[in-house]
């Protein structure tokens, strides 16, 4: 199992009005897993990338992501909104499935960004997307996400 | 046909990867040769050599910032988009080129 990623970073069916909320409600459950020296700190740097250009990548998937001194250990959190939510996607589709990243501002090793990495050219794989929205418990999300790792 | 694409952006966390993956997708789908240089937080990866340039027909600058080593390029047909675009019209991209470069 890859450290990055375990089932209490993953919300299935979050409700949330807006995307600001979905990334709040994310970013609590990277601190609460012990990952951040400053929640404020880390919000603020997703906030600030979000505004040069929207994370929604199409195909109803965002990645918000920060890179932060506040981050102290790199993670993903996942979530799967109980109702798409609008996101400026460049095609205008709302979003179901939402992983925000967090990367500390300086790492020893490129391990975690490389994770991110694999991460986000499997996005593109619409088994990978259809098993997540399909995935009965927060568990089995890990299970399927984990796999690109190996 | 070989064709080349840079991609890049600000934080170099992941649409440097979706642009790099949509690209090669669609090269593989239209049966082209690509290779994809991506310039991400790790560095630069699966660099373009001069080797490269030889036989490729033209570059796609897939990036929201200036590219390292840009320089490479000069004399090269080069076609520079932002990197949502690279992720969007990936298969109008390697479309318009096979359709300008092929005989």
């Amino acid at each position: 199992m890859n450290k990055i990623i375990n089932q209490d970073l993953i919300s299935l069916d979050l409700k949330a009005v807006n995307k600001d909320q979905v990334i709040k409600k994310l970013a609590q459950l990277i601190n609460q897993n012990g990952n951040l020296s400053s929640y404020q700190d880390y919000l603020t740097a997703v906030f600030e990338r979000e505004e040069k250009t929207s994370t929604g990548v199409g195909r109803e998937i965002a990645i918000p992501h920060g890179k932060s001194a506040g981050v102290v250990e790199a993670a993903v959190a996942f979530a799967r909104l109980a109702e798409p939510i609008g996101w400026e996607s460049f095609d205008n589709e709302a979003v179901r499935l939402v992983f925000l990243l967090a990367v500390p501002a300086e790492s020893e090793s490129n391990q975690h960004l490389k994770i991110l990495s694999t991460l986000s050219r499997n996005l593109l794989n619409e088994d990978f997307k259809n098993e997540l929205l399909q995935a009965e418990s927060a568990a089995i999300a890990n299970e399927i996400i984990q796999t690109i790792f190996v | 046909m070989k064709i080349l694409a840079v991609t890049s952006c600000p934080t170099g966390v992941a649409h440097t990867y979706l642009a790099a993956e949509s690209l090669e997708k669609s090269a593989q789908k239209k049966g082209v040769e690509i290779k994809v240089e991506t310039q991400g937080s790790i560095g630069i990866e699966n660099e373009i050599t001069a080797a490269d340039l030889k036989d490729a027909v033209a570059v796609v600058i897939a990036a929201d910032v200036n590219i390292s080593k840009g320089d490479r390029f000069t004399g090269i047909p080069k076609l520079k988009i932002d990197v949502q675009k690279a992720i969007k019209h990936s298969d109008k991209i390697i479309a318009k080129i096979i359709e300008k470069f092929s005989e």
